[in-house]
């Protein structure tokens, strides 16, 4: 993909004279592993140095911007950096997709605010728009990484503007995060190719989750699941769209006080169980063929036998009453 | 200058905390992301220039109301030669986290501020900032008062209210009772006729100096003598409150060792006293 770059010359810069990259996809650091390396720095110095270019008076970043911050802060006179030929607009992103890929976990969004960027010089400079390979092999994140990525992307940009504005809050004064908008995304996702019609008002539906999620109707974002669940239950279950829908409706009224735990609850929890029961007893049953043709009676085992016997007194009792 | 902070959550903290400052300390001008000194080692987030003496630092914190920074740089500010005083601000649920309380009583007790910024962006003063060269720590504090009364820790305690606030006048207060101590001594032993009546109910230093001279008093003239210079020093203390940064700084760290020298020449005196015969009591309320 890029070509390879002359080694830069190393040189002891004042931080100050140097600015961030502004298309470095990184835009959240956290004070704890931030502190770390403070730490780490104030004791032994910066040890790996930072990569930059030349721009104007100054230096731009193409890496090292959390030690570059350390060093602001810590006041440091100068700090070690080598000095590298100025790349190309969709070299300076790749470099720092790959360059970051090799150590700790970006926060989506962050890999996503850029992807776009990426994507449109990838075009310009190849002629085509990446596929979903191609970008994973330029970038080094995986394809599920930028399935998630383009979850984020997709979003209204009034949404994406509320994500961003959240994530630059101190940690404690967040509420939504982005694995809220990836769990609701895949779940609206699974609603809208079950039932079509919500299409047209997914953004009012995005709200009244929005407005549930701040006001702690949505306890976790895992509960957008059971959201899937009642939508793909119309299939699975041959549960009737009407009734599903119904729930659905409720719950993506803001008004309405329903939570998706009590519309999961109210109308195919107990069909999901149900199926659940039935795979048991089908793989039960499987059990006592093997048993029974290979002659393994004897092998089994007294509490086993003991278990069969209550089963069998709770299965007559069961029976019945369905008779 | 750029004013880069270490955390991305700075901003909302800095919006609310330059205009709280401002609006409290009606400072012309806070500076963002600059440093005082070099050999600080610390850019703080903010600073600002109060009373024209006292350089008031303040350091962002989005997840602990004790930032390391504040740890690793005590040292530098306890020698830098002007007086600094550091506040932190940190987001109020992090204040309101029960696992913090340690830290945030760490903090006020090492002398550091705590301004907390709400939901609605809106910062709130939770203790004032001092500056550090004249904290005592409370751990200090606390072992200088074993051995004396409960009503001398009780006055102690009125004098260290004021330290906190204004630590020459907590300085003065405590020669006030150190004054009254030596006085009390002087009555008794006058009571014995060990000096004359009339001096003990002169100026302090007569007395002490008539009870210097006389025999019954020998074995205790050593802590005799350290509380009439201690008296002779630290009185007027708080007189003429220099304006320069170097002087002022040297001026808080002589209140520091001032208001502990207090209280250990007021347990010395007791001591000395009571060998002695005498009480080594404050007088009755």
């Amino acid at each position: 993909m890029s070509e390879k770059r002359v080694p830069g010359k190393l040189r002891q810069i004042p931080p100050q004279h140097i600015t961030r990259n502004p298309d470095n996809p990184r835009l959240i650091f956290r004070q704890q592993e931030m502190e770390s390396l403070l730490v780490s720095i104030d004791k032994h110095g910066i040890q790996v140095p930072l990569s930059v270019y030349e721009e104007g008076d100054g230096y731009q970043l193409i890496d090292g911007e959390r030690r570059w911050r350390c060093a602001l802060k810590l006041n440091l006179s100068t700090v070690p950096a080598l000095v590298q030929e100025k790349p190309s607009p969709l070299e300076n992103l790749l470099l720092m997709y790959n360059i970051h890929a090799l150590r700790e976990q970006w926060d989506y969004y962050t890999i996503a605010s850029k992807l776009t960027r990426v994507i449109e010089l990838f075009e310009e400079e190849y002629g085509h728009a990446p596929n979903e390979i191609e970008l994973s092999e330029a970038t080094g994140l995986s394809r599920g990484q930028i399935r998630r990525c383009r979850l984020l992307l997709d979003l209204p940009d009034r949404f994406k503007e509320m994500l961003l504005k959240e994530l630059e809050l101190p940690k404690a004064q967040q509420k939504l995060s982005e694995d809220f908008f990836i769990e609701m995304e895949r779940s609206l996702k699974t609603i809208t190719k079950r039932i079509p019609e919500y299409e047209s008002s997914l953004d009012d539906i995005r709200n009244a989750l929005v407005t549930k999620f701040r006001s702690g109707m949505i306890p976790a974002v895992t509960d957008f699941r059971q959201l899937s669940k009642i939508a793909t239950a119309v299939d699975n279950l041959g549960i009737a769209q009407k009734s599903t829908k119904k729930t659905l409706d409720r719950i993506f009224d803001s008004k309405d006080p329903i939570t998706i735990r009590e519309g999961y609850q109210n109308t195919v929890e107990f069909e999901y169980d149900e199926k659940k029961a039935k795979r048991h007893v089908e793989s039960l049953s499987d059990f006592f063929d093997e048993v029974l043709i290979d002659d393994h009676i004897t092998e089994l085992d007294e509490e086993f036998i003991r278990l069969l016997r209550n089963l069998h007194k709770r299965l007559g009792q069961l029976l019945r009453r369905v008779e | 200058m750029t004013a880069a902070e270490l955390i991305s959550g700075a901003e909302f903290l800095r919006n609310a905390a330059q205009k709280f400052f401002k609006d409290r300390y009606q400072v012309p001008t806070i500076y963002v992301g600059s440093e005082l000194h070099r050999d600080l080692g610390w850019t703080p987030s903010l600073r600002f220039v109060v009373q024209g003496y006292i350089h008031v630092f303040v350091e962002f914190s989005e997840d602990s109301p004790y930032p390391r920074i504040l740890r690793m740089r005590l040292p530098d500010v306890l020698h830098f030669p002007e007086p600094i005083a550091v506040y932190v601000v940190c987001p109020e649920q992090v204040a309101l986290n029960a696992a913090n309380q340690k830290s945030i009583a760490d903090l006020e007790n090492h002398g550091f501020g705590l301004v907390t910024v709400d939901q609605a962006g809106v910062a709130w003063r939770r203790f004032a900032a001092v500056p550090l060269s004249q904290v005592i720590s409370n751990a200090d504090y606390k072992s200088e008062l074993q051995g004396l009364t409960p009503r001398q820790k009780e006055r102690i305690a009125q004098a260290y209210e004021d330290y906190k606030n204004k630590p020459a006048i907590g300085v003065t207060s405590l020669t006030e009772v150190v004054e009254g101590l030596a006085l009390q001594a002087a009555k008794e032993a006058a009571k014995k006729q060990w000096i004359e009546a009339a001096l003990a109910r002169g100026n302090v230093a007569d007395a002490l100096d008539a009870m210097f001279q006389c025999n019954s008093c020998r074995n205790a003239r050593g802590a005799i003598g350290g509380v009439r210079g201690y008296i002779a020093d630290h009185r007027n203390l708080s007189h003429h409150w220099p304006k320069n940064k170097k002087r002022a700084k040297q001026r808080y760290t002589e209140c520091r060792l001032a208001f502990v020298e207090g209280i250990r020449q007021m347990r010395n005196f007791r001591t000395a006293m009571r060998n002695i015969g005498l009480s080594g009591n404050l007088p009755a309320a």
